[in-house]
């Protein structure tokens, strides 16, 4: 196991003020957030809601940095490329390439009540399309077509259900997609159809294994 | 049933600090054990099994495990005599299945743990004795969250059927945390602990009979 103390930045800023106020005399606590980092294997699916679509999340690594003193958490979830198809109108099928590209870093917090650890998370990606076919024939939609903002992706543990810290547990939420850009001619097309609410996503987290 | 031990009046001098048989801090009363049916000064090896789940508990987290013995090595043992304060000596008990919100944990105890009796018990063989397990101390871990366990926890010995069942309940402070280290913020230096589970005692030389 390890552990990597960081010192927050308060702490850094109280000792200097106390150093230029000339209180080197009073010991300042040195406490230090105590940070144990766990990687898991995650899996998913997302649920596209104005596609009726399902995307691949995974199989990845999700790597979090837990201070063990707060329950706050920082990590990572990259998430492979991959691929989703449905039809237009219920008719014309759309293939397209998926990519999520992580925004910032994964944050979150493991909330320990009287019989259960429970989690909540936010991961923030860029969604990119690529590759987009429409009846079969590519379309030209650029290098650059995505989400105009970042997508926040909150997870969390199912109500009544725990997260077990080495052998991990689902996590699932709903988020929003928003407008795309930089689409070319298919910016319009693909605005009219993907972006909207009530998008889903279940992530199958396990494996834990704490850095050595 | 005739009660030999004179119980109040030996806590009496306990508490009063002039115990003259028993450790320095020792917390229950002096007792005739016999084991086997003989009373002669010595030790007899025990070992234990738990039957049924152990919990224990912090005021905002419980914890539990499925099983818990205590094995013939290190030994643990009962004293047979006249006056006896440490009735019974356990000097490891192994926790297994031990789990807590977030997921796994490990029990380990330490030291030599002190079974102490205080309520009333005759020669009859069928007693269910009032007492305590003192001087324990048990170290929790996980990834995320470490402390110790010490203090003592209520519970009663029955000698019909070799049970002892120990019921800390009530965080009453019998039980202290310490030593906290992480633990997500939910444990507490000071805070009380629970204890509870029962053991199948056996004892190869014979039934363990206070009076």
């Amino acid at each position: 196991m390890t552990i990597t103390t960081t010192p927050t930045r308060w702490r850094r800023r109280a000792a200097a003020v106390a150093a230029t106020a000339g209180l080197a005399l009073v010991p300042v606590a040195a406490h230090a957030a105590t940070i144990v980092t766990i990687s898991y294997d995650a899996t998913g699916t997302s649920h596209i809601a104005k596609t009726n679509s399902d995307v691949a999340l995974g199989p990845t690594t999700l790597t979090t940095n837990l201070d063990i003193d707060t329950g706050d958490f920082t990590g990572s979830l990259p998430l492979p490329g991959t691929a989703t198809k449905f039809k237009v109108l219920g008719l014309l099928p759309v293939t397209a390439n998926v990519n999520f590209v992580e925004a910032k870093p994964l944050v979150g917090k493991i909330n320990l009540t009287q019989t259960q650890a429970q989690v909540s998370s936010t991961a923030t990606y860029y969604v990119k399309l690529s590759n987009i076919k429409i009846v079969g024939f590519p379309t030209f939609a650029g290098s650059k077509c995505q989400t105009k903002q970042p997508v926040s992706i909150p997870v969390g543990t199912k109500p009544n259900e725990g997260f077990d810290l080495i052998n991990g547990g689902e996590l699932v939420g709903t988020y929003t997609i928003g407008q795309f850009e930089n689409c070319g001619l298919n910016t319009p097309l693909i605005n009219a159809l993907v972006p909207g609410a009530g998008n889903t996503v279940d992530i199958k987290v396990s494996n834990g294994v704490i850095a050595e | 049933m005739k009660i030999k031990n004179a119980a109040i009046a030996t806590a009496g001098l306990a508490l009063a600090g002039v115990a003259v048989a028993g450790p320095a801090l020792a917390t229950g009363s002096s007792y005739t054990v016999a084991v086997g049916g003989s009373s002669a000064a010595g030790t007899h090896n025990i070992t234990a099994t738990s039957s049924g789940p152990l919990g224990f508990a912090v005021p905002t987290l419980t914890m539990g495990c499925t099983s818990a013995a205590v094995p013939a090595s290190p030994v643990s043992t009962v004293a047979s005599g006249t006056a006896i304060t440490d009735i019974a000596s356990i000097n490891k008990i192994n926790f297994t299945g031990c789990t807590g919100p977030g997921g796994a944990l490990t029990v380990t105890t330490v030291g030599s743990w002190k079974l102490h009796a205080t309520g009333a018990a005759t020669s009859a063989a069928t007693d269910v004795i009032a007492g305590h397990v003192d001087s324990i101390t048990a170290n929790v871990a996980n990834a995320v969250c470490k402390f110790t366990v010490t203090g003592k926890a209520n519970g009663t010995y029955n000698e019909g059927t070799k049970v002892l069942n120990v019921s800390e309940t009530g965080f009453t402070g019998n039980l202290k945390v310490s030593n906290v280290v992480g633990c997500l913020g939910q444990v507490q230096n000071g805070q009380s602990a629970n204890f509870t589970g029962s053991f199948n005692v056996v004892s190869p030389d014979g039934l363990i009979n206070a009076s």
